[in-house]
């Protein structure tokens, strides 16, 4: 069986917010007539108020953090020139999705009609990390085992406290939104590719999606790319946090084919237990516990991620170059995500247009 | 291909980018302390590019020739006559006989090279393997270029890796630790140097960095430390697990003797430092005369001997005896005098580029001067290598200029065993050193076209 290659790309979701009100701002279709170079470069999204970049294919966290500043620093500058500011947060604190402009192409108007008030809700933003692996069974096989890992990876990353002004006492309030959606949430196991492409093609077959890409998993084998696609995080605020997230998934994918090449695997755990973990990643964060469904047992979430890369990780991190990268974790364990910093600021100040001004300056750090 | 990069970077440039990326670059050097005394560490617009092919090329002969390194730094814990070759001095003895071991001699070292310009052959000129600085000043100015205005029209058209490096020093340093203990709890770091040292702006870096990690760490010197039962502390009392010694051995025992609450901690196993005692051997000048000495050829295997004949100029501790160079006896001394053009002199232990003689750089009569010295003092000679160049782009007086200097490549190498990432140092003067107070320091990064 050849290596997958383990490359990494990683998409995220921006809010284009006005900088006097710090509300969301509706302004996409007036940025994509700017500069036809950077069209090629962003996409934009369901709401006009979102933009959408990807990196190109890397192959070290760190080729992937280059590429972040540059995009970020890209959609930025175009900002700036409209007067306008971007913001990295799973959810913005106060804006109100009812009064969002829905992109007018055809796909988002065909999703509106499809899922009407769903969508016009949908006004979330994430990131999403691909990771290179062309062996399909082998794809299958890294899906089902990584599962166990999701809820530790979305602990690292919450960053949406906020929902229509209020502190919701949920670290990842995105998720929350997200789970109305159909087909979403913790796949079940998979017993080979040609399971995922029967349930594929019966659901196509049956009207219910017109092609893969509408199956929204918290993890799910690419519809575009030979890619194992990680959809389970809030967008992360600093951009160091994003590539953590990224050398995360890449650790994990390259430790469980290692495990594979040499005949062994890790434990599949059931759906149920899997998604306990996910709620209370969403519900506490960093500051809950999750189920070591190994020992049975409850831990804190810190000591299980901190063990995730200290027992598990640490042995393929030199040898894939992301040890900074991946143990920037401890920085996150330490001081926090972002959920825990917009907190804290609303906590100092109780105004959100000052934790709105903190995820702009954090958005930023590093870019410009 | 990394020329490409360097044409596509230039032609990227104007007057106006560049004076603004000078300007912007030197403001946040100056903000986050990265000067060395008053000058800013980089004072250059452009980082070092390498293609992916030149990375690895170099990481594999970083790898084959630190196997032989810690080959002959194993020889040299436990071979006393082997040993005898890296000229250590009485004291450095003493230590190397009281001190517990680590899992090898030199954990953190930095391989200093030159790529030579024809071969694309990377010449190691020193071994490193005391106190190698520079991960967080790479690290940050990295970052730094990253956000340069001068970059951006250069990332539209080339993919741009970071290599970066502190996250390998937090390790070395807590991999360290848990094998000294034999337990996984996370340690006290103390980074002790001087406090008048330049490099205390790297230090905060690392503080911040370990800080961050969740990590205990101070800043200390080694007059503010006391060792009480059993314990190191720092002078507010705090117990330090573990010392990332910045201080140089040599400068330690010279102010406080082999007495220094310090050196008995260490000796006693009261504190795990890094690097340990054991690095000095492999630190010194001689190691690469002990490498490509033909008396020692025996001692390495054909792999480690293969990569020290490409890797490693010839050297030899100036003595006098017979020895070889490209097959042909010599008489060491009156060769070296003959042959000055061609030779380099360097004290087997000295940093800064103190005490270094370079024969094409002096007369005849400095020279004698020089060889007479070396031979009453441990030092050694090499033979001269091309040094690489490439153009790289400054303000001068407001005005863009594009000026060759010479670049010394200095990979970083973790628990003796690999390397990963790499310090780049430019210069206008053949010695590039950045402590001698000439030349910028400047990230590296490999680079590839979209």
């Amino acid at each position: 069986m050849k290596q997958p290659s383990f490359t990494i790309g990683i998409e995220e979701e921006y809010q284009i917010i006005d900088p006097v009100t710090r509300e969301l701002k509706s302004y996409i279709t007036e940025m994509l007539k700017a500069d036809s170079a950077i069209l090629r470069e962003i996409k934009p999204e369901l709401h006009q108020s979102m933009v959408e970049v990807g990196t190109q294919v890397c192959h070290t966290p760190a080729e992937a953090r280059a590429e972040i500043v540059r995009l970020r620093g890209m959609v930025m500058d175009l900002a700036a020139k409209n007067g306008l500011v971007i913001a990295a947060a799973g959810t913005h604190p106060f804006s109100k999705w009812m009064d969002q402009e829905i992109t007018p192409l055809d796909r988002y108007v065909g999703v509106k009609e499809d899922l009407q008030d769903l969508a016009q809700r949908l006004l979330i933003f994430g990131t999403h990390v691909h990771i290179g692996i062309e062996d399909r069974e082998f794809l299958i096989d890294a899906m089902n085992v990584c599962r166990y890992f999701l809820p530790h990876v979305l602990a690292l990353s919450t960053s949406s406290p906020f929902w229509f002004g209020r502190n919701t006492g949920l670290k990842s309030y995105r998720s929350i939104v997200f789970r109305n959606f159909p087909r979403t949430g913790i796949p079940r196991t998979m017993e080979s590719w040609n399971d995922f492409e029967s349930l594929v093609n019966l659901s196509v077959k049956t009207n219910s999606i017109p092609n893969a890409s509408k199956i929204w998993w918290d993890v799910r084998p690419s519809w575009s790319y030979p890619t194992l696609e990680f959809r389970i995080c809030d967008i992360c605020t600093r951009v160091d946090e994003a590539v953590c997230i990224g050398a995360i998934f890449q650790a994990i994918c390259f430790k469980l084919w290692k495990l594979r090449r040499d005949n062994l695997t890790f434990r599949q755990y059931s759906v149920h237990f899997i998604e306990e973990n996910k709620w209370r990643a969403i519900r506490y964060g960093l500051e809950g516990k999750l189920i070591d469904l190994g020992k049975g047992e409850e831990f804190p979430a810190r000591d299980l991620i901190r063990e995730l890369i200290e027992w598990f990780l640490d042995d393929v991190l030199d040898e894939l170059g992301s040890r900074k990268e991946v143990e920037y974790a401890y920085k996150i364990l330490n001081e926090g995500t972002s959920a825990d910093r917009q907190l804290a600021t609303w906590r100092e100040t109780g105004n959100l247009h000052d934790v709105v001004d903190r995820l702009v300056a954090e958005t930023a750090e590093g870019v410009r | 291909m990394s020329q490409h990069a360097v044409a596509a970077y230039h032609d990227g440039l104007d007057d106006g980018l560049a004076r603004e990326s000078s300007e912007w670059l030197t403001a946040r050097q100056r903000d986050i302390g990265l000067t060395f005394g008053e000058r800013p560490l980089c004072t250059v617009i452009r980082p070092r590019f390498l293609s992916p092919a030149e990375y690895d090329t170099l990481r594999t002969a970083s790898a084959s020739l630190l196997g032989a390194f810690r080959h002959a730094g194993a020889m040299a814990q436990d071979d006393d006559a082997f040993r005898a070759q890296f000229r250590l001095a009485d004291w450095e003895e003493q230590l190397l006989a009281t001190a517990p071991r680590l899992h090898v001699a030199a954990p953190l070292s930095r391989l200093d090279a030159f790529i030579d310009p024809v071969s694309g052959i990377a010449r190691i000129t020193e071994y490193n393997g005391e106190t190698p600085a520079g991960t967080g000043y790479t690290d940050a100015l990295a970052e730094l270029f990253l956000a340069l205005p001068a970059m951006r029209p250069f990332l539209e058209h080339w993919v741009v890796r970071p290599l970066p490096a502190m996250g390998h020093v937090h390790n070395v340093l807590l991999e360290s630790w848990h094998r000294f203990r034999g337990v996984r709890t996370v340690p006290s770091i103390a980074i002790v140097d001087w406090d008048d040292v330049p490099t205390q702006a790297e230090f905060r870096i690392c503080l911040d960095y370990f800080r961050a990690m969740g990590v205990p760490c101070r800043i200390t010197t080694p007059e503010a430390l006391r060792y009480e039962g059993g314990k190191l502390k720092d002078a507010d009392g705090t117990v330090i697990d573990l010392i990332y010694k910045r201080v140089l051995l040599h400068e330690l025992i010279a102010e406080g003797g082999l007495e220094h609450p310090m050196v008995r901690a260490v000796a006693d196993g009261a504190v795990c430092m890094v690097n340990p005692f054991a690095c000095k051997p492999l630190h010194k000048k001689a190691s690469l005369a002990v490498l490509s000495d033909e008396r020692n050829a025996g001692r390495f295997s054909g792999a480690e001997q293969a990569a020290i004949a490409t890797h490693v100029p010839w050297t030899r501790v100036v003595e006098e005896r017979k020895t070889v160079i490209d097959g042909t006896a010599i008489d060491l001394l009156p060769w070296m005098l003959r042959e000055r053009e061609s030779l380099v002199l360097k004290p087997n232990d000295d940093y800064g580029g103190t005490g270094i003689v370079l024969g094409w750089e002096v007369d005849d009569t400095t020279w004698h001067a020089a060889v007479a010295r070396a031979v009453a003092e441990p030092y050694v000679v090499q033979r001269r290598i091309a040094l690489p160049s490439e153009p790289f782009p400054a303000i001068h007086e407001g005005a863009l200029h594009v000026e060759d200097r010479i670049v010394d490549t200095a990979p970083f190498c973790w628990h003796g065993a690999f390397m990963d990432g790499c310090l780049t140092r430019i210069s206008t003067s053949t010695l590039v050193n950045v402590t001698a107070g000439g030349g910028s320091t400047i990230p590296t990064f490999v680079v590839e076209p979209r």
